[in-house]
């Protein structure tokens, strides 16, 4: 099945929040890279290309959004941790501001509900 | 025993990446190379030695090296403009978040909020003018390329900006020199003494000068118009 024009703006929409759903996987706690690899992969279909997340977290590293930290690991070689930072956490808390009231209204405008399956709006 | 990052394929990639990679700045291309190493380390850890699928599924899962280093090169350089630093301002919801990139094109600047450096330069390039003279501009000029903040394109903005004002301002002050040299044996003044200054070619064209107001004489070679009263 080809894509249609109307199908291309899945991949600007997932760059758009790509770097937001990250900085989410950093809430709790820092996490090395492999294991945000790990994390986006669960999320099913957000992170195409696994390599793709290494440019993403330098420029979270340059924004000051996240710091790194390289820790020395009995088992193997050293990973590089990050850790979302006090901008970081900013960013995320307005980004899911904005994100809650765009998906809101967007879905208002497409007259969807929850369920796919109806088929008018209500 | 576990792949080894010597394993062919995973070679292959990596030399194919740093390949790739060689248009980044070299810290950049670094980082990455280093980043998608322990990437495999981690991910073949837990494959066997004959695991050529699962090597495959790791390398395939990565993506396309054109793509990472792509990625990395639009990311753009080091960046504050979107988010700020702590204790400015709170940053602004981010419409560019909905957008394909960033925004970003500038290269080679650290744009963001601007510094001691900057404010000066562009002070010293405004109102330096009317403090320093030709002084302050130039300072500020030097300031300005100076700054970590502003791109080269923004540099040479600047220098032109500043500068045509600049070669402007001598140009005319050199003309004025020598037009109020020049003019100093062409303009009016008290009769005799006048008189004695102007060149006999002047005076031997003319009516007796004494004849006449002393503001006809000389300057009718050259100005007749404005001398004897505008007759055409």
């Amino acid at each position: 099945m080809e894509l249609g024009p109307a199908r291309q703006v899945l991949p600007q929409l997932r760059r758009g929040v790509l770097e937001y759903c990250v900085l989410a996987l950093l809430r709790e706690q820092p996490r090395y890279g492999f294991d945000l690899v790990r994390g986006m992969s669960s999320a099913g279909g957000l992170l195409t290309s696994e390599g793709t997340i290494y440019p993403l977290l330098s420029r979270l590293r340059r924004e000051g959004l996240v710091t790194t930290t390289w820790s020395e690991s009995d088992a193997g070689p050293p990973r590089r941790y990050y850790a979302m930072t006090t901008d970081g956490q900013r960013a995320l808390e307005r980004f899911v501001e904005d994100w809650c009231h765009f998906r809101d209204t967007v879905d208002g405008v497409l007259g969807a509900p929850s369920a796919p399956a109806q088929g008018r709006s209500s | 025993m576990p792949v080894q990052l010597d394993h062919p394929a995973v070679a292959a990639y990596l030399a194919r990446l740093e390949a790739l990679a060689a248009v980044l700045p070299p810290h950049r291309a670094a980082e990455l190379v280093a980043d998608i190493r322990a990437h495999f380390s981690e991910a073949l850890a837990g494959l066997g030695e004959d695991d050529a699928d699962g090597v495959r599924d790791v390398i395939d899962r990565l993506g396309d090296p054109e793509d990472i280093v792509a990625a990395e090169a639009e990311s753009g350089p080091d960046t504050r403009t979107r988010f700020t630093a702590p204790g400015e301002p709170a940053p602004q919801a981010t419409p560019e978040g909905w957008a394909a990139d960033g925004g970003r094109k500038d290269t080679d600047a650290v744009p963001g909020p601007w510094g001691p450096l900057e404010i000066a330069a562009v002070l010293l390039m405004t109102v330096g003018y009317f403090v320093l003279l030709g002084l302050g501009p130039v300072v500020g000029l030097v300031c300005a390329w100076l700054s970590p903040r502003w791109s080269r394109r923004e540099k040479w903005v600047a220098t032109i900006l500043t500068g045509i004002p600049l070669v402007i301002g001598m140009v005319g002050l050199l003309f004025l020199l020598m037009f109020s040299a020049a003019s100093v044996s062409t303009e009016p003044a008290p009769a005799e003494p006048y008189v004695t200054v102007v060149p006999s070619a002047v005076t031997s064209t003319e009516v007796a000068p004494s004849a006449v107001a002393p503001s006809a004489v000389a300057p009718s070679a050259t100005l007749p118009s404005t001398v004897t009263g505008g007759t055409p």
